[in-house]
């Protein structure tokens, strides 16, 4: 049995019927939903019609909530549904990024995800999915595509039919008949501030000339989705390169004018394990079931990039314990072999997030090329950083300042680049707006240039004390432009309506 | 689909090896059904249920639902359909399952209340049952003694069982049934009652050729779920449907055509239609021939001339030759050619056209019973009466079943509820109360308010604020309500009564061509009692004390007459165990055992008493298929025959018409034909109406200053997911809809000077509101729509409306006669003992319009008009959101202005009413006349 629904919008007439009795089966939270209705009118007086679509999860074939799943809590079942386990699952809600659907939701109360699981608690007794039952229309089709001869699968094959986003290479397995295309395209019809007769849960994207939808197809009733990801993940990509940073420009302090000694020997360690620990405790923290962080060492989905990201923390971890222990241990030579070592793992640590946001499928802006190459460019630039803030040797050029001064300069055309190019998507080019309203807003190269600035001043300046003081500014305000810019990503990112 | 005695649904635990999904659990396991705990998947935890059918109280439909109830706990952990249930098939819209958020509503009054401040103080304490019954018992006993047969009164919103009442209250020997009728659907009940008799309709839509839809069946009305499965039935099997709606609805969406003409020249376009049919010669003649009385009106028209059909014909398209499409687009607004292509669509559905208007243009217009009249005007034409995919009379598809020792009639005639001004009303002037009580016209002693919240779902809701707070005109007033509500603030007592799960009452409603009942139960306690334990009272099993009305009428009605002494106790005797009090059980048994055909053979086939058959199946399809029921042979032993009519008689009632040469039964006309030509309105004095017509509204064009920016408003239209004002105690449903903004054209909002979300102040005759305007090309240019479906409020820091549905307000009197209701606040999340309260995240609630709106009773039919002209501006500086300000003092010179438009005369006989016209809870044929 491949199970599937087709949802005949022929049939629907919006009545939520569905929407309501998946809440009941389901004891759904208020604010989240496994299936809903979308209204959308087309047309002018009297030639206007109002048209409705049932949004859920598609059960798809290449789910990319079950590949981003660190612990396996979801899975695709022999039955094709793609069902979530909340004991296994950590809150993650890496699947809410991944999913281009809009399909999963946080629970407020246990801190884990949910999702339609084809009612499979109900299917393993015999029974259809609830809003199948409920439906007055009878517009919701579930059963076994594989069967030939069952109705979903003759009206699969029979019938003109359309699917969400199949361009995600999702394998959706909910076909519609007579859909109105803005319907399924989100972002095809334009939003007012409110619905028809409910209040919005969350604000409408922001509109962006030239892409928004023509004005006769709005709109008109939908749920809302927040953005899941928020002040610990942008925070955590700072202080992961900040890390990684630390351990990239280690083994070059001595060229970067940094003087000999302690500070030398042991600073860049002790900033990479305590950034480490920090970007750990960020990760756990933003868990909405951190005491299960285990699971994601010990039952871990080696397929997902929350996986071996850990698994990358964890070598750079000991490498850099190792290279300080060694140190303290007298083993010099070691630790400097230590020391190299973190540079390829320091270029990982910081680039591994392109992966894992590559597997963020609902995030067009996140899926841009390159990204890795600017994860490793912002950590050594928040390397030189660290480098400033270290003492330099008296006589010696301090060229830690221009390092950070260049890499500001670097970063800011790699950021020009990136605000400039024109993405491959549709919903990419929208984020990559609101991306840069947000720079613009947040006058984050102003940022930049101080840095640049400063980093410049303390490469010249004489005494220890104003170099310092020059050298702490530099670095505070590169990594305060690094968080404002990854506050604009992240959130750029998810400002896009994907359902 | 019902479920097959042999499906593949697995026990509990076995491992999953079916491949056919079914939609529902076999009957023969309902008793102890296991499921997977959903909260628990995917460890699959089981609980045990007892499965009990009931019916859903939440609109009229009575859809079957069947209740899980745990068999620990006695909880109830869902609802879904009842497959056994004719109407509904085992699908329900989303009101369906909402029940349950209405049985844990945090916010559900669970005890009986008693007022303890001055009215409106907000003050309550907790009473007894006992205390209850022995106060109401008292007063009543009194007036009963005294004779003041008019000074008890019960007032209905939404009735939810047949039949109960009239024992009650006809036992008393009270005049005192007061309904919301008027306020709903009294115009087209008069547009069908002056036809056949029957003042509703009953469309066969599953098999129509063709559906013409003056309602939103697809969304809502009733009855929304039966009847949309069935429109949805024809439209898959290639039937064409056009719908009729000033605003784009949900059902207009689905439709071939939408047709959103001037509002209130519908009857315009209907005529329109009959004259393309007329013009092309498609009307069915034979029919018409057959079952019109064509000869009465020859009679009056071309007396003394041979009264042949052919002269009728000539005559017939000359009375409507001027209802031209031409004529019609220009005084509806809509393209000829639609008018032409629907009127040949309708004609060519002979036999097979099915359509349907309850509450829209009827009520909207004066003059609206014109519509339903030319609605019905089009089946006649189109023979397409009691035939399969046409429209019946509702009295073909409603089984109400007789009751255990009738009481007789009341011999009182309560001029409160039928005052002669409106000798043809179709009900009671139910939203005048308060104004005949300011008039003098006669006071309420005890007064039940039952699901019924005129206060804010009436016009003109502060004259029942002062009127509900004068207790010199309502002596003692009793709220029974399930859920607080506006009017419920303003009683003495606040008796919670059971929701669709927690109670007992009969129901059949005409939703296709079929009779059935359906049986509403107290689900918890049928499941503790199947489980062996015993209660004497609904309300010990139900949450809190929530009682039903059943038992609290019994309990009631024992107490006014304990002795017996005034002939009421008699009627709440036990048919089993005599002398003794009637139980709710025994009620429902005596009505199965005895007076449904066929439940006790089927009850026998499955070895059960028919009682049980009832409390398993809930539901009982008395007759699959009825149609013709007008051909079906009379009985005429007795009677006798008017040879120059054809008109069979007995004991004075025409009861049979000579049909091909015998006698048939007809329709319930004083000619038992259909009539087209109304002699009733001719002999009333309704001269110029007594054909189907079109009567221009009060709100026709010609009366709107555009420049002046004077708009029609259409106050009526409902949502798919709300219920008036008794969904504000679900979750579930305020989450999808929690706003009312005033739709708008763009070419209207530009002139107006308003774009989305901005605020406009919408003034009527007697006050203004404040709303935000909602710019759509959903709506006719010239006309505004705001959904009556919200803008609930409670009074700052009192009991009241449920918080998911209900914004904090003040009402503050500024002046006498002069009020003004401002939020003070917007629904927020709340504390309670459902999480979900702490996570309500609409703010809105709508805006309240009715209160701005003056009574506009139609002067025939006594429908309240509901369509306002009023004048749309920008908000003004200190207006905020959710502001209405009302004058009564205008609002009472608006009731005389219409009060003088019922122009008609008592009669010098006295009658009251048409004697062959419908009356809830008739009296004697001695009260139909003034004394």
């Amino acid at each position: 049995m491949q199970v599937g629904f087709v949802i005949d919008q022929r049939k629907c007439i919006g009545c939520h019927a569905c929407t309501v009795a998946c809440k009941q089966e389901n004891e759904v939270p208020l604010g989240s939903f496994r299936t809903w209705v979308k209204y959308v009118e087309k047309g002018t007086f009297p030639s206007v019609r109002r048209h409705f679509t049932v949004l859920r999860c598609n059960q798809c074939d290449h789910a990319p909530c079950v590949e981003i799943c660190p612990v396996n809590a979801l899975n695709k079942r022999p039955d094709a549904i793609v069902d979530l386990d909340r004991d296994k699952c950590i809150g993650c809600r890496a699947c809410m990024q991944a999913c281009p659907y809009d399909a999963l939701y946080f629970h407020p109360d246990t801190g884990v995800a949910e999702k339609c699981h084809y009612c499979a608690h109900r299917t393993e007794l015999g029974l259809e999915p609830a809003c199948v039952i409920v439906c007055p229309a009878e517009a919701i089709v579930s059963g076994d595509v594989s069967d030939p001869e069952s109705k979903i699968a003759r009206l699969i094959q029979d019938e003109p039919t359309s699917r969400r986003r199949l361009e995600k290479g999702t394998g959706p397995r909910v076909w519609y008949i007579d859909a109105l295309p803005e319907a399924l395209v989100p972002g095809a019809a334009a939003e007012p501030a409110a619905w028809l007769w409910s209040d919005r849960a969350t604000p409408p994207p922001p509109r962006v000339a030239g892409l928004d939808p023509v004005p006769d197809v709005t709109t008109t009733l939908d749920v809302g989705h927040a953005p899941q990801w928020g002040w610990h993940v942008w925070t955590y990509l700072v202080t992961k390169n900040i890390a990684a940073g630390a351990a990239l420009v280690a083994p070059f302090l001595g060229l970067l004018g940094v003087r000999a000694g302690a500070a030398r020997d042991y600073v860049p360690e002790v900033v990479a394990l305590l950034f480490t620990a920090i970007t750990s405790v960020l990760l756990i923290h933003d868990l909405g079931r951190p005491e299960r962080f285990w699971r994601l060492v010990l039952r871990p989905n080696t397929k997902s990039w929350l996986v071996k990201g850990a698994w990358v923390l964890m070598a750079f971890g000991a490498t850099t314990s190792a290279s300080l222990v060694l140190r303290v241990l007298g083993q010099g030579m070691l630790a400097d072999v230590a020391r190299w070592l973190g540079v390829p793992l320091g270029i990982l640590v910081s680039g591994y997030s392109a992966w894992l946001f590559a597997q963020c499928r609902g995030r067009d802006l996140w899926l841009e090329r390159g990204l890795f190459t600017r994860l490793v460019l912002r950590a050594a630039f928040l390397g030189a950083a660290v480098a400033v803030v270290l003492p330099g040797a008296p006589g010696v050029l301090h060229t830690a300042g221009a390092l950070l001064a260049a890499l500001s300069l670097v970063n800011t055309l790699v950021l020009g680049g990136e605000l400039r190019h024109r993405p491959r998507t549709t919903d990419a080019r929208k984020a990559q707006v609101y991306l840069g309203r947000a720079i613009m807003k947040s006058q984050l190269p102003l940022f930049l240039a101080g840095a640049a600035m400063l980093g410049t001043g303390h490469m010249v300046l004489s005494g220890p004390v104003p170099a310092a003081v020059c050298g702490a500014l530099a670095a505070t305000l590169a990594t305060f432009a690094l968080l404002l810019y990854e506050r604009a990503w992240i959130r750029a990112g998810q400002a896009v309506a994907i359902s | 689909m019902k479920p097959t005695e042999d499906s593949a649904v697995a026990p509990s635990g076995a491992a999953w090896q079916v491949t056919k999904l079914e939609s529902f659990p076999p009957r023969d396991r309902w008793d102890d059904w296991v499921e997977y705990d959903p909260k628990a998947w995917p460890r699959r935890v089981e609980h045990h249920y007892r499965l009990v059918p009931t019916i859903c109280f939440n609109c009229e439909a009575a859809c079957g639902l069947v209740a899980y109830v745990d068999r620990e706990t006695n909880k109830i952990r869902k609802l879904e359909g009842n497959p056994y249930h004719p109407g509904s098939r085992g699908r329900n819209c989303a009101k369906g399952p909402a029940t349950l958020n209405q049985v844990d509503d945090p916010e559900r009054i669970l005890y009986p209340l008693k007022r303890v401040g001055p009215r409106a103080s907000g003050q309550w304490e907790r009473t007894t049952w006992d205390e209850v019954i022995a106060t109401f018992a008292a007063r009543i006993r009194k007036a009963l003694v005294e004779n003041r047969r008019t000074e008890v009164m019960y007032h209905v919103g939404r009735p939810g069982h047949d039949g109960a009442m009239e024992r009650i209250l006809q036992a008393w020997g009270v005049d005192g049934h007061n309904s919301h009728t008027n306020v709903c659907s009294a115009a087209a009940r008069l547009g069908y009652e002056l036809w056949s008799g029957s003042d509703r309709p009953s469309p066969d839509h599953a098999n129509a050729k063709f559906i013409l839809l003056l309602s939103a069946h697809l969304e809502a009305g009733h009855y929304f779920n039966p009847q949309a499965q069935r429109i949805l039935d024809a439209k898959n099997a290639g039937c064409k449907i056009a719908t009729v709606d000033i605003r784009l609805s949900n059902t207009a969406s689905m439709s071939d055509w939408w047709i959103a003409p001037h509002p209130g020249s519908e009857a315009a376009l209907l005529l329109g239609f009959a004259h393309v049919i007329l013009a092309e010669g498609l009307e069915d003649l034979e029919f018409m021939r057959t079952w019109v009385n064509w000869d009465a009106w020859l009679a009056v028209r071309q007396p003394g001339e041979p009264a042949t059909f052919e002269a009728f014909r000539a005559l017939l398209r000359a009375e409507y030759a001027r209802y031209t499409p031409e004529w019609v687009a220009e005084e509806c607004g809509v393209e000829a050619d639609v008018v032409r292509d629907v009127g040949r669509e309708i004609g060519r559905a002979r036999g097979a056209f099915a359509s349907h208007v309850w509450r829209n243009a009827a009520s909207g217009n004066r003059g609206g019973w014109q519509v339903a009249r030319c609605l019905q005007f089009l089946t006649v034409l189109t023979g397409s009466v009691n035939t399969p995919g046409g429209t019946s009379q509702h009295t073909a598809n409603k089984f109400v079943p007789a009751r255990w020792r009738k009481p007789p009639p009341q011999d009182v005639w309560s001029e409160l509820l039928f005052p002669p001004e409106w000798p043809l009303s179709h009900h009671e002037l139910s939203f005048l109360l308060p104004h005949f009580l300011k008039e003098g016209r006669g006071k309420v002693d005890v007064y039940f308010t039952r699901v019924y919240n005129p206060v804010w779902t009436n016009p003109d809701g502060f004259t029942w604020m002062e009127v509900l707070q004068d207790e010199s005109k309502i002596g003692l007033h009793a709220a029974l309500t399930p859920v607080w509500s506006e009017t419920a603030l303003f009683a003495d007592y606040v008796l919670p009564m059971g929701l669709g799960p927690e109670r007992h009452d009969l129901m059949s409603q005409e939703t296709h061509a079929s009779r059935w009942i359906g049986f509403r139960q107290p689900v918890q306690r049928v499941a503790r009692e199947r489980a062996g334990e015993t209660f004497e009272w609904t309300w010990q099993a139900n949450p809190g004390e929530v009682w039903e009305e059943d038992e609290f009428w019994i309990a009631l009605s024992w107490a006014v007459d304990p002795d017996g002494s005034l002939g009421v106790r008699q009627y709440f005797e036990s048919p089993y165990r005599p002398g003794e009090r009637l139980t709710v059980e025994e009620q429902y048994r005596w009505i199965f055992e005895n007076a449904v055909p066929g439940l006790p053979a089927a009850a026998a086939r499955e070895a059960v008493t028919p009682l049980e058959y009832m409390r398993r199946h809930g539901a009982f399809e008395v007759e699959p298929v009825v149609y013709g029921t007008h051909t079906a042979p009379a009985d005429v032993a007795g009677a006798t025959l008017d040879m120059e009519r054809g008109v069979w008689s007995r004991d004075g009632k025409a009861i049979a018409v000579q049909s091909r040469g015998a006698p048939a039964i007809g329709f319930e006309t004083p000619s038992r034909k259909l009539e087209f030509f109304s002699p009733t309105m001719d002999d009333w004095g309704y001269s110029d109406a007594v054909l189907p017509g079109y009567i221009r509204s009060h709100v026709h064009p010609s009366t709107l200053d555009r420049a002046r920016n004077e708009f029609v408003l259409v106050p009526t239209f409902r949502l798919p997911t709300l219920i008036h004002t008794r969904s504000g105690n679900s979750k579930w449903l305020y989450e999808l809809s929690n706003r009312n903004p005033v739709w708008i054209h763009p070419q209207d909002a530009a002139h107006v000077g308003v774009a989305t979300g901005d605020l406009v102040r919408v003034a009527t005759r007697i006050g203004f509101f404040v709303n935000k305007a909602w710019v759509t090309e959903g709506i006719r240019p010239g006309v505004i729509a705001c959904s009556h479906h919200l803008g609930r409020w409670r009074l700052e820091g009192q009991p009241g409306t449920d918080r998911w549905a209900a914004p904090p307000v003040r009402i503050e009197q500024p002046g006498p006669g002069r009020w003004r209701v401002r939020r003070t606040g917007d629904i927020k999340p709340f504390k309670s003992e459902d999480p979900d309260s702490s996570r309500v995240w609409w703010t809105d609630g709508g805006v309240h319009q009715n209160l701005t709106f003056a009574v506009q009773p139609d002067p025939i039919s006594g429908m309240h008009c509901w369509h306002q002209k009023v004048t749309v501006t920008r908000a003004e500086r200190d207006d905020r959101y959710g502001d209405v300000e009302v004058d009564t003092a205008a609002s009472m010179q608006a009731y005389h202005e219409w009060l003088a438009l019922a122009t008609v005369k008592p009669r010098a006989d006295g009658l009251r009413r048409p004697e062959w016209f419908t009356r809830p809870f008739r009296p004697t044929a001695r009260a139909y006349r003034r004394p």
